[in-house]
């Protein structure tokens, strides 16, 4: 599950903007709704992101298979 | 190094148990589930999130990031085509905002069971102050065991009675919610994400 509630200070008005960490990772821009500026991640960056979001997706599983074993 | 494979949970319900440890058992399971969990997360956090410097100090793992926004060319008269044009300009945020990591964590736990208990003893409690002996000297310990019971039928009432009577049964329902990331984490995470400033990281990107 990806959290919802997932925020980032705008560089220009520091006004929250609110993003989606999977659909930043496809190339989606989160528009400020106080300035109109966009923000999105950089392509080079994608790699990186994904890679990390995908250590991060197995982590739960092992931890879901752990926690699983424990009763 | 043995391999752990999934095994079907068969508890004994038959066998006698002290009421206490039935009801504790699941919330100390799901409380070892968390602690795993937050065990991961913080490896994972040191893992992938920071890089560990020569000298055993621990920096945040940066990614870039872009920003769209419009600016308004001043030597240009508003109604000009390229008055306003987009420029795009990148900064870095620590990997560690982007990275949804409070979703590690039981998120609802809702155990319910029936009760029934087979036994009680009287055992005398830990002497407190060497006071002298009261009815809070001794405690009562129930022992019990899991059981089964029927859903109860909305259509015969007499059902309802019927297990009302049970004196010796427990109806036991358990609840808990996730928590909140720890503190600690949440303070370096607030402060990375606060300390993101329009720092442009390329020479050929204009600034804004």
């Amino acid at each position: 599950m990806i959290n919802q509630e997932q925020t980032i200070p705008c560089p220009t008005c520091q006004h929250k903007i609110h993003f989606d960490t999977r659909q930043l990772m496809m190339g989606v821009q989160f528009v400020c709704s106080n300035c109109q500026s966009a923000i999105g991640l950089a392509p080079e960056s994608q790699p990186l992101v994904a890679q990390t979001i995908q250590k991060l997706e197995s982590l739960k599983a092992t931890m879901s298979q752990k926690s699983s074993t424990l009763n | 190094m043995p391999t752990i494979q999934n095994q079907p949970l068969i508890p004994d319900f038959t066998k006698e148990l002290d009421i206490e440890s039935i009801i504790s058992a699941p919330l100390v399971a799901v409380s070892k589930a968390n602690a795993v969990m937050v065990s991961g997360q913080t490896q994972f956090l040191l893992e992938y999130c920071f890089t560990k410097t020569a000298d055993n100090n621990y920096q945040p793992v940066l990614i870039e990031m872009q920003l769209t926004r419009g600016i308004a060319d001043e030597t240009k008269q508003p109604g000009d085509p390229d008055y306003i044009r987009q420029e795009t300009m990148t900064f870095t945020v620590p990997l560690l905002c982007i990275v949804p990591m409070n979703s590690l964590a039981v998120d609802k736990v809702t155990i319910g069971f029936d009760l029934e208990v087979t036994s009680a003893v009287n055992q005398p409690s830990q002497p407190t102050n060497g006071s002298s002996k009261s009815v809070l000297d001794n405690k009562a310990q129930l022992n019990g065991k899991v059981t089964y019971s029927p859903q109860p039928n909305t259509t015969q009432p007499g059902n309802n009675r019927q297990r009302s009577q049970l004196s010796s049964k427990i109806n036991v329902n358990l609840s808990a919610a996730n928590l909140p990331l720890p503190n600690g984490v949440l303070t370096i995470i607030d402060l990375y994400t606060k300390g993101i400033q329009p720092a442009p990281s390329k020479n050929n990107t204009p600034a804004v």
